[in-house]
């Protein structure tokens, strides 16, 4: 055959699958329902009516729309005819076109169809809308179009969806450039859900990627699409960092212009779109983050897939459930059968000897009853990694801050430190930060703090040689406490303190 | 094979975790040891093998589920009686729950064509027409056959069947339907409640249920592995031998 012809069928599948989609109008409209006054309802255009509806509070982001909603917005439409209805009515006809979109049963619409390519007959799977949330106290679903739902919609317009987003970006530069900021809102409004819808699309990916056991072509078929997803992104960024550029231009731009009442109110409307449009740009920016972390999990995936091989063809229905069903299996079977979903036990046990263990009165979270009377733990937490390390690197700096402020004395209070640090523009803030009062705390406690032997295993002590190294001539450094109470801030309150350090004898005659 | 101790203690660290909670997220630390080192991953592979459960890998998360068959961390019966169903409850209630369970999971995947489950939700209503037409299904073999089962093993068909029968599809008589009715609502009632501490399903309203991740993942990740797959077959196939022998 002449390979013109041959290439004819090439895509088919994917022709097929954008055809489908119609389907549900099409079922809509063999529909015969008649309104109040026996005329003939239009069910096809009141299924494309009601598509419409869900992208509209899609686009106004109200994330509620159930089918009270909708039948509510048929009845207003239809006041003045052509449909004759009442609310039940209405009620009715939004119940069945929801069914139809998405079948009661909970199965995906089905397409079959004979594969010209592949020579072989295929099915598609999809649904037009999904349950986004619920109130289960009430029992309402609130719904959203799906991904095919939008495209759906988009098949209507006379673009791509994959280029929807650079339209929408191309749209609003000249709406800007013309004026029309009313419509620039919306155009934003649909960026949002383009961007939205591939959020989705990429979540939806990765938890395909995530349950499958990938082989090599899949793999590469991922990858080809996420490389795809990832250089759109790229481009529609370039385009977002351009249009914001614009619209900072044309908001300055008018900043000399605010005259009349007129151009205030433009203006107003020109600062929620530079908003709105830092917003969706947000958005599409963390995607692009995302779509690389995607592609990390896909290869990810594909490497762990060496150690296995998966099914091609795998039935739950008939090879689990009819199987146990029809031979029949033992009831014992079936308990092993449902095993690998549920998690595993965990025995609880108890100890005789919790018998010996402190018991408490207190209920439990109390706990800290048990150890007053003791001075106050300064070094809490330390068994953080993250808090020790930042804490050491605190305690590191005030006391590298003290020694400089000291010079040459042995003395200080407390009271001169946070005067000092008061009065230094950049270290103002250690007096609002625990650690600075933690440091005095832990000083007292362990006072006279000797020089390090190098051999303390315990975190406070390893805290206390961080602060040691600041005075490498030190024998030992002294806190203690004076009557007078100090507030170096409002949230801080602290008794004062003298610090004393002694110096080793060597270093006193140098 | 020589393992370094830190290993070990890695691999075991991890190990509690998966004990514990059944599962390991991509953020915690113990998640990185299994990635980053192979002889943690061969250890704790081996381990969990031990007391036959498989690790489970995604890029997000580790997955320790129990085998087909009689692993020792399976929930225990004793455990769920108490918790779901009751002081009178038997293990017949249990049986019954994992006989709904199966076909749950067969309602939604349902095809040969794709991997990928072929409905979107399950509603009850569809739940209890599938539950019933196997029920027939089993009937078929007569009483005879099922009675002559019994006999040889730990069959517990007829039971199983009159306990269905001995129910009602709802009580028509109470406003609300909830899980403390004797009717085969209120029993599916109290195996959702199961199937959502299992973290298998969630209720999205109007009586419809979905399923989630973790059940999808191990549907197309362990049932549909051509080893463990395998592994399921054989299981089954054992029970069918006795049949075939006497």
């Amino acid at each position: 055959m002449d390979q013109r012809l041959k290439d004819l069928t090439r895509g088919y599948r994917e022709r097929m699958n954008r055809l489908a989609i119609f389907e549900p109008l099409y079922e809509l409209d063999r529909k015969l329902g008649k309104d109040q006054r026996g005329n003939p309802i239009d069910w096809f255009s009141l299924g494309l009516l009601a598509l419409l509806f869900f992208f509209e509070s899609m686009l106004t982001r109200r994330r509620q729309t159930s089918v009270r909603d909708l039948a509510q917005y048929l009845q207003a439409v239809n006041a003045t005819g052509p449909i004759a209805s009442d609310e039940a009515g209405f009620l009715k006809m939004a119940r069945e076109i929801i069914e139809t979109f998405r079948d009661a049963s909970g199965k995906k619409k089905e397409k079959s169809f004979y594969n010209w390519e592949t020579r072989r007959r295929e099915q598609i799977y999809y649904s037009l809308l999904e349950v986004r949330e619920s109130n289960l106290a009430q029992n309402i679903q609130y719904y959203r179009l799906t991904e095919r739902g939008l495209e759906l919609i988009f098949a209507t317009k006379e673009y791509y969806s994959e280029f929807h987003l650079s339209i929408n970006q191309l749209v609003l530069r000249k709406q800007l450039e013309k004026g029309e900021l009313n419509g620039a809102l919306r155009e934003i409004d649909e960026m949002s859900i383009a961007v939205e819808e591939l959020r989705r699309k990429m979540l939806q990916l990765n938890h395909e990627v995530q349950r499958n056991i990938i082989s090599h072509e899949t793999q590469s078929k991922y990858v080809k699409m996420l490389d795809e997803i990832h250089a759109r992104l790229a481009r529609e960024h370039e385009e977002f960092n351009e249009l914001h550029g614009f619209v900072l231009e044309t908001k300055k731009k008018f900043e000399y212009e605010l005259h009349s009442e007129k151009e205030r109110r433009a203006y107003g409307l020109l600062i929620e779109i530079a908003k709105e449009l830092e917003m969706v740009h947000h958005q599409h920016r963390t995607l692009l983050d995302e779509s690389i972390s995607l592609k990390r999990k896909a290869m990810q995936a594909a490497r762990e897939s060496l150690y296995h091989a998966g099914l091609t063809a795998f039935n739950f229905n008939q090879d689990i459930t009819s199987r146990v069903m029809t031979s029949p299996l033992p009831t014992l079977a079936v308990q092993g059968l449902v095993r690998p979903f549920l998690g595993p036990h965990l025995e609880k046990s108890w100890s005789p000897l919790e018998v010996f263990a402190p018991q408490r009165l207190n209920k439990a979270g109390a706990e800290e009853e048990w150890e007053t009377g003791y001075f106050p733990e300064a070094a809490t937490d330390l068994d953080e990694e993250s808090f020790f390390l930042c804490q050491r690197a605190n305690y590191k700096a005030i006391a590298g801050f003290i020694r400089e402020l000291m010079g040459e004395r042995t003395l200080i209070e407390l009271s001169e430190v946070a005067a000092a640090l008061g009065q230094q523009e950049d270290r103002r803030h250690w007096l609002e930060h625990r650690s600075f009062y933690d440091f005095w705390l832990l000083l007292h406690q362990y006072s006279p703090v000797k020089a390090a032997a190098g051999n303390r295993e315990d975190r406070a002590a390893n805290l206390l040689d961080e602060i040691m190294a600041s005075w490498p001539e030190a024998l030992a450094i002294e806190v203690q406490e004076k009557e007078s109470l100090l507030q170096p801030t409002q949230r801080y309150e602290i008794q004062e303190m003298i610090l004393q350090v002694r110096m080793k004898p060597d270093a006193i005659s140098q | 094979m020589q393992f370094h101790s830190d290993d070990i203690e890695q691999a075991f660290r991890v190990l509690v975790h998966l004990i514990q909670r059944g599962k390991v997220a991509e953020e915690e630390e113990v998640f990185r040891s299994y990635l980053t080192s192979s002889e943690v991953r061969s250890l704790i592979d081996s381990f969990a093998a031990e007391t036959d459960s498989v690790i489970i890998k995604t890029s997000e998360h580790l997955f320790l589920l129990p085998k087909s068959g009689q692993s020792i961390f399976h929930v225990k019966n004793a455990y769920i009686r108490r918790e779901y169903f009751g002081h009178q409850a038997t293990n017949l209630d249990i049986y019954m729950m994992y006989f709904c369970i199966i076909v749950l999971f067969g309602a939604f995947y349902d095809s040969y064509e794709t991997s990928e489950a072929t409905r979107d939700f399950l509603p009850l209503g569809e739940w209890l027409v599938q539950i019933r037409e196997r029920m027939d299904t089993l009937r078929e073999h007569g009483p005879e056959k099922l009675a002559q089962l019994e006999q040889e093993s730990e069959w517990n068909w007829s039971s199983v069947i009159e306990y269905w029968e001995a129910l009602d599809d709802l009580k028509e008589t109470a406003k609300r339907q909830d899980s403390k009715q004797q009717s085969r609502l209120g029993f599916l009632k109290r195996v959702i409640r199961f199937l959502k501490d299992q973290d298998l399903v969630l209720e999205q309203g109007n009586d419809e249920l979905v399923l989630t991740e973790k059940a999808k993942i191990i549907i197309q990740r362990y049932f549909m592995d051509l080893e463990y797959n395998r592994g399921i077959l054989a299981f089954m196939y054992q029970y069918d031998q006795v049949k075939g022998n006497e």
